[in-house]
């Protein structure tokens, strides 16, 4: 594994990324209790389960559905604010993976969600609460910096860096092969996301339109991209370059955010790639600003 | 923690496997899908949260089709309708299910007919008396380039009477229906019989709408055009 083994962490590094995967979590959930309340009742027969849900073979009934988003909620709360985290880090982990896929058994999945389940997965079943936590602040515990805080972080960085390896595989593994770097096929799918944005009445970004007689650019971000994608595991083997993929993936996102309309929400607010920089540092400037 | 006699940061075994076998499992189980790439397309299989991110490797043409739905008012303007009016879960999701539906299982009328509910209870809906699914084909070059999102060509998969009588069409329709009845009874016969088209309408207006085959239009809304 890479550096799985002994690089010593501060442990409020680690519990910083779980406060604020745990806040980002609580603000997408609570934003969409409404959305999601109506989702589950959606009618049964477009009920296609993805995921754990997949053990059901029918809707669970929409009250259930309903309590166990408002579980979800309440772990959430209770995960990002450390509280009893040896038991609600492992729950929370397992309702939001279900509260998600159920989110995702209706017809769609949205695969921006991958990572946020899988870095939630680390962070619960980790000791990410020994530190900026209500636990950490009940016991008076400060722990002295351990590799048990490290490989959650690093962990969540190689399913990060998966994420996109496993996109850009699946780009050049795709009908167009190697010549999706051209471009074209990324030039398409922004214009029939345009296309299909206009149809169901949610206007497509005005730079859709202006950048599309640009073939040139189309092929610079098609490169780009399969660059950022296919060489993402490289951020891994140093800490440099991983912060300047961190950075790059970043700038990718609010790309495809003003060129197609997409919202990669988790990727957009940053805290996705909160694991890859040594954020503790925010809380020591906060610290001496008192 | 535990610190040895050099100082050295200790980290017990037990620990260590545990976490060796967590990783290994968690990003095993994230690279397994991959495979999907290698199986035949109508073979793939996508999942959550594992997945094999296909997205973005479907073959992209000059022309794609779309399946949408459309609102046609009392005067024969018609207007798309928003994702919102058609389903929950946002318009990806929405797309996904109407596509799913109308084409892949090929039950437009079924879609259709469980969507005049969600209208009727709409008022921003109010206007509108039929709906229709549609299937467009779109030169996404031209749609682009023109900044004009029409379709090339289009193809009704099946569409619903919404049974909703703007006001002053009912006079109109009765008044067209009396010409008819006069033609064929009495006149004496004709008056009333001309509260028959009346009756007629506002039951339709009440009645749930019933789906009609492929691009086929009420009687109602016809007659109201």
């Amino acid at each position: 594994m890479i550096k799985l083994r002994a690089v010593a962490t501060p442990a409020a590094r680690l519990g910083l990324v779980r406060a604020l995967v745990g806040g980002y979590t609580f603000y997408y959930l609570a934003r969409r209790r409404k959305m999601l309340r109506e989702v589950v009742r959606t009618d049964p027969e477009l009920f296609t389960p993805v995921g754990p849900v997949r053990a059901l073979s029918r809707p669970v009934p929409a009250p259930v559905a309903d309590t166990l988003n408002d579980a979800t909620l309440v772990s959430t709360a209770l995960f990002t604010l450390g509280v009893g985290h040896r038991l609600i880090g492992p729950v929370h982990s397992a309702l939001l993976g279900w509260t998600l896929s159920y989110r995702n058994s209706w017809s769609m999945i949205f695969h921006s969600d991958n990572s946020l389940v899988l870095h939630t997965l680390v962070l619960g079943v980790s000791r990410s609460a020994d530190a900026v936590s209500a636990d950490a602040l009940a016991t008076g515990r400060r722990p002295d910096p351990h590799p048990r805080y490290g490989w959650p972080l690093t962990l969540m960085n190689a399913l990060s860096t998966s994420v996109y390896l496993l996109s850009g595989i699946a780009k050049v593994k795709g009908p167009s092969g190697a010549s999706w770097v051209r471009g074209d096929s990324m030039r398409r799918q922004v214009a029939i996301d345009s296309v299909r944005k206009e149809v169901f009445g949610s206007p497509a970004p005005k730079m859709a339109y202006a950048l599309y007689r640009q073939r040139a650019l189309f092929t610079l971000f098609a490169a780009g991209s399969l660059v950022v994608e296919l060489f993402a595991p490289v951020g891994l083997l140093n800490r440099k370059l991983g912060r300047l993929w961190a950075v790059s993936a970043f700038g990718m996102h609010w790309g495809i955010r003003v060129i197609m309309g997409i919202r990669f929400r988790y990727q957009m607010s940053g805290v996705s790639f909160a694991s890859w920089f040594e954020v503790e540092r925010v809380l020591d400037l906060v610290r001496r600003a008192r | 923690m535990s610190r040895d006699v050099t100082n050295e940061v200790t980290w017990s075994q037990r620990e260590r496997k545990w976490v060796r076998l967590f990783a290994v499992t968690v990003l095993g189980a994230m690279l397994v899908p991959v495979r999907q790439n290698w199986r035949p397309v109508e073979k793939r299989t996508d999942g959550f949260p594992f997945s094999y991110y296909p997205m973005f490797s479907k073959r992209r043409r000059q022309y794609a089709n779309v399946v949408f739905a459309v609102g046609i008012s009392a005067d024969g303007s018609r207007r798309r309708l928003r994702h919102s009016l058609l389903g929950t879960g946002g318009l990806n999701q929405v797309r996904h299910q109407i596509y799913r539906v109308a084409l892949t299982e090929e039950r437009a009328d079924d879609y259709v007919t469980a969507l005049v509910p969600r209208l009727l209870a709409n008022p921003s809906c109010d206007d509108l008396v039929r709906v229709e699914i549609i299937r467009g084909e779109f030169d996404l070059d031209e749609c682009l380039l023109t900044h004009q999102v029409e379709a090339a060509t289009e193809t009704v998969l099946a569409s619903a009477d919404l049974g909703r009588v703007p006001a002053g069409t009912a006079e109109l329709t009765a008044a067209a229906e009396l010409v008819t009845a006069e033609e064929l009874i009495p006149t004496s016969e004709a008056a009333g019989a001309a509260e028959t088209p009346t009756a007629t309408a506002t039951a339709t207006a009440e009645a749930p709408a019933t789906a009609q085959g492929r691009a086929s239009t009420s009687d109602l809304a016809g007659a109201a055009q």
